[in-house]
């Protein structure tokens, strides 16, 4: 089943500062990609999302960015974690694999019966 | 939202265009980059960008979405919660509007009269470097002449190697006329050149003084104002050099002081003229003549060095009789200010309980909103708001009312200062402009604001915490917890205090004007006019003459249809500040009598006026000039110095240095020189025989208008010495009492405005409090109470609150009186009369504030209520 999935609501925040995380100051292009990538090319980052997302989270002040150049010396806005956005990859962590196990649990009640 | 983002938010929002530059930018780099990886997979270069954009998913939508991103969304809940508030006010707009009102009058009232008031009666100096400027003071022994110094002490003072510039000022009227320039009275300041160096002070036209006009002999020069120059030389540039007859000397026009000079620490018009020649005592009649002193401080230099100074030169030139005088220095503007001080901390303190009555009122119309609404609150949290969202939505309100309460106690401000300070130019020829004083109204502003945020929002903390199913409940009374009810009716009890407490100072005001009005001054003011003639020192300088043409106007005016009595006087109650003292040496005391108040009167002098000759003779026809000296003392003269054998036949010698006695010849009754004013020991000579510059004519005459007559009276006797200040002596009593009346009248509309807003509260909560107490009222009177019996008890809830209030308030009223006693005559601060008005007033208010939710308490209609259940 290769049908591609777009990124799930909400979870784009996440995986966005996890890929931040991992990879080190990074530009917007360079994200999507890293998520598209991760999934095994499972799913498509909305571009149009991304950017509203990243903006937000910028705002918030989860990353902070800076103006740099990509390796092939492209001019590019880098998004790298600020100590609040650790935290917050953390809390959602945390929430995540709550919500994953409730589902979990709910569903293996459904199976049982 | 956390801060940091605030702030990038708001940041963003101010450099929105920058921030949209780097969205571009950010897009074209992204582009960029898809576009190389798309080439990389070997597409050509247009169609790798073209597949990049189609990736993008639609360049416009998402600069669109990333542009409404840079704002602020909470502005648009603002906009949101704003329009929803709207919606709210227009629902319900007597409340809204009620709070607004009570905001906007609180702030507007209390910063337009205040600044109106402190302008009138505060006079800051306009000078370059004021802070500098000291005003010097001399005290002799036994004689405090506070504000002045003597000028033979003031010479002594500027001979010494002082390291400091001072000069004197002393005010007077003189004639002065000209060539086309009718006579007339101008205020005449005799200075010194100095005065205009401290001062820095320079000409717009011509020169100002030099030392070489201070010399004696010197050519006679004059400066004049600049009001002067206009209204009176037509302004003209070539009026310098213009020669003025001042007193009937003739005086060159040297120079024109600028507009913005304005003389202060003397009681001037602003229509002066300056001349020299302070120090030249041979202008001056009584040995001690004052001036007002002033000088400037060096750099660095204290006054405690300065007063040292002075000290020293001081010790070094006793007086003949009382020996060293001691100086006093003070800052100039801290002088004039002192006196400002007392009612202006008065009025302040009367506006701040209004200010505090219109919040607690506003505080108090915000609970009672909320309070209502605590079942919208309820259901809208059951619905699924948020208690972030009521209580963002209330805030909303509440700032909204605050900002609208405080633009229109901003604009009523001004307003109201414009409207009053017109009102009053209209009537004092010496309104000062007046500057809103931005302290005030931001003080006002900001109490006001800030009370109605605070109890906005504490109903709405109050909705967010409270049990659901209370409020839900039908017909549930929502008057609130116990404690909210509890707490209305404390800030309730407060504004009654507090307006108590206005009320008592209202109450002591007119109690002392009242004393003062009532006051005895010793003589009559019905019916009696008076003029003032001040003789041409020239023509008219000795007192043969003086006395001559004072027989003269007299008989002018014992002519004039009507009149019945007419004498001269050159010190009679209620004139203005004449100095005229001097030491008397009394046969048989063996120390002089230092300081007394020495006037010259004719004869009939006393019978016009209506001062009694109690014993010995009054001034007759041989009482001339080379005839025995005599004089007439007052009671008060002779209670304080010749208590057991009494004045009569005594002789004394005064000022004059020649050693002539002068025998007292009569005993009259004593006055009071103003209402407010101690019984000062008087003696009086005649004029013909001592003469004066100063005469104040007094006609009594049933007949109404005879200024004309008088003044037509003092041409026909020398048309070159006009008589003015007509006026009735009624209108002078009542101006000496102006002041004091304008006091009261300010303190008491306050204070009314307190009790009216506090009356409004008293019935708002009682109001509120019945209609939410309805079922309860309908299931009494089911059971038999009678509409009378509710009325009662209505009546007493709302009048406990009262009495508490005006308990609490008297003790606030205490302080008040306390703090105001600078500003009473005649009364105690504990003055029954005053307490008991005050109460009455607030409990006669209280009453009627209680009677309208009362009585509506008792119409409720049994069926009608219980139906609803």
């Amino acid at each position: 089943m290769s049908e591609k999935q777009e990124v799930w609501q909400g979870t784009l925040a996440l995986m966005t500062l996890k890929t931040i995380e991992t990879m080190g100051p990074l530009h917007g292009f360079g994200i999507a990609r890293r998520i598209e990538q991760v999934s095994g090319g499972r799913l498509l980052v909305n571009y149009g999302t991304l950017y509203p997302a990243l903006q937000k989270l910028e705002q918030e002040g989860y990353i902070a960015a800076e103006w740099g150049f990509s390796d092939n010396n492209r001019k590019a806005k880098f998004y790298r974690l600020t100590k609040a956005g650790q935290r917050r990859i953390k809390d959602e962590e945390r929430q995540w694999a709550a919500a994953v196990e409730m589902v979990g649990r709910f569903l293996a009640e459904g199976g049982s019966r | 939202m956390t801060g940091r983002s605030w702030r990038a938010r708001l940041a963003a929002t101010w450099g929105k265009r920058r921030a949209e530059r780097q969205i571009d930018e950010e897009l074209a780099s992204h582009l960029a980059l898809a576009a190389d990886e798309f080439e990389r997979q070997g597409l050509g270069r247009e169609e790798a960008r073209r597949e990049a954009m189609l990736q993008l998913g639609g360049l416009e939508q998402t600069r669109e979405s990333l542009r409404d991103g840079i704002g602020l969304p909470w502005l648009e809940n603002f906009g949101r919660d704003a329009r929803l508030a709207m919606r709210n006010f227009r629902k319900n707009p007597g409340l809204a509007l009620a709070v607004t009102a009570m905001m906007a009058l609180s702030i507007g009232a209390t910063a337009s009269l205040y600044s109106v008031v402190s302008a009138m009666i505060l006079h800051p100096l306009n000078y370059p470097g004021a802070g500098r400027l000291v005003i010097l003071k001399e005290q002799r022994s036994g004689l405090d002449l506070s504000r002045f110094v003597g000028i033979r002490l003031l010479r002594e003072l500027q001979r010494g190697e002082s390291t400091m510039e001072s000069a004197g000022m002393m005010g007077r009227d003189a004639n002065v006329s000209g060539d086309g320039l009718e006579a007339e009275r101008v205020m005449c300041v005799a200075t010194q050149s100095s005065l205009f160096r401290v001062l820095r002070a320079n000409a717009q036209a011509g020169r100002l003084l030099t030392e070489r006009d201070d010399q004696s002999g010197a050519e006679r020069v004059v400066v004049a104002s600049h009001a002067y120059w206009r209204s009176r030389l037509g302004g003209r540039p070539d009026a310098v050099g213009r020669q003025l007859m001042v007193d009937g000397l003739p005086h060159t026009l040297v120079g024109v002081l600028p507009a913005s000079f304005r003389l202060a620490g003397l009681e001037v018009t602003r229509t002066e003229i300056y001349v020299s020649g302070l120090l030249d005592e041979s202008r001056w009649k009584p040995p001690l003549v004052i001036a007002v002193a002033v000088a400037r401080l060096k750099d660095g230099a204290t006054p405690e060095q300065a007063q040292a100074e002075f000290q020293a030169v001081a010790n070094a030139h006793p007086s003949r009789r009382g020996g060293a005088s001691r100086i006093g220095i003070e800052y100039w503007e801290e002088d004039l200010a002192r006196d400002a001080r007392p009612p202006l901390s008065l009025l302040s303190a009367v506006a701040a309980i209004l200010l505090l009555v219109a919040c607690v009122n506003a505080a108090n119309l915000q609970l009672a909103r909320g309070l209502q609404r605590q079942r919208e609150f309820a259901v809208r949290r059951a619905l699924g708001a948020g208690s972030r969202r009521i209580v963002s939505q209330l805030l909303v309100e509440s700032v909204l009312l605050a900002l609208a309460g405080a633009f229109c106690g901003w604009v009523l401000a001004y307003a109201g200062k414009d409207l009053l300070t017109g009102y009053l130019s209209q009537r004092l020829p010496e309104m000062p402009p007046v500057e809103m004083d931005l302290a005030v109204l931001w003080v006002a502003l900001a109490t006001g604001v800030f009370a109605g945020l605070l109890f906005g929002l504490w109903p709405a903390c109050n909705a967010v915490r409270l049990d659901l199913n209370e409020p839900l409940k039908e017909g549930s009374r929502s008057s609130g917890s116990r404690a909210v009810r509890r707490f209305r009716n404390m800030l309730v009890a407060a504004e009654v205090g507090l307006s108590l407490a206005g009320m008592v100072a209202s109450g002591l005001l007119l109690r002392s004007l009242l004393k003062l009005e009532a006051v005895d001054g010793g003589f009559r003011t019905r019916n009696v006019i008076v003029g003032t003639v001040d003789l041409d020192r020239y023509r008219y300088a000795t007192s043969e003459r003086q006395s001559e043409f004072a027989a003269k106007v007299l008989e002018e005016v014992r002519r004039i249809p009507g009149v019945e009595a007419a004498g001269v006087s050159s010190h009679i109650p209620l004139g203005g500040l004449v100095w005229s003292m001097s030491d008397i040496e009394l046969e048989g005391r063996a120390k002089p009598i230092p300081m007394t108040e020495v006037g010259v009167a004719t004869a009939s002098y006393f019978d016009t006026i209506g001062i009694p000759l109690r014993e010995g003779r009054g001034f007759g026809a041989s009482d001339v000039r080379g005839a025995e000296e005599v004089a007439v003392v007052d009671g008060r003269f002779a209670e304080l110095y010749c208590p057991e054998r009494g004045c009569i036949g005594l002789r004394f010698r005064h000022w004059s240095d020649d050693g002539r006695m002068v025998r007292i010849v009569g005993l009259v009754g004593e006055v009071r020189l103003s209402p407010s004013s101690e019984r000062q020991p008087t003696l009086y000579r005649p004029l013909a025989q001592e003469g004066m510059f100063h005469l104040e004519f007094l006609a009594r005459s049933s007949r109404q208008d005879l200024r004309k007559r008088m003044a037509e009276a003092a041409r026909r006797a020398d048309p070159g010495q006009p008589m003015h200040g007509l006026e009735p002596l009624e209108a002078r009593r009542a101006k000496s009492l102006a002041p004091k009346r304008v006091m009261l009248a300010l303190v008491g509309i306050l204070g009314l405005l307190a009790l009216a807003l506090g009356a409004m509260g008293v019935a708002s909560v009682l109001w509120h409090e019945v209609s939410q107490e309805k079922r309860a009222i309908g299931i009494r009177m089911a059971l038999g109470a009678d509409a009378a019996r509710i009325l009662r008890r209505e009546m007493m809830r709302g009048m406990s609150t009262v009495v508490a209030g005006a308990l609490a308030g008297s003790i606030w009223g205490w302080l008040l009186a306390g703090w105001m006693k600078s500003e009473l005559w005649g009364i105690r601060t504990d003055d029954a009369g005053a307490w008991l008005a005050a109460w009455l007033t607030v409990l006669a208010a209280g009453a009627a504030a209680c009677a309208l939710p009362a009585w509506m308490g008792s119409r409720v209609e049994v069926a009608r209520v219980l139906r609803t259940e």
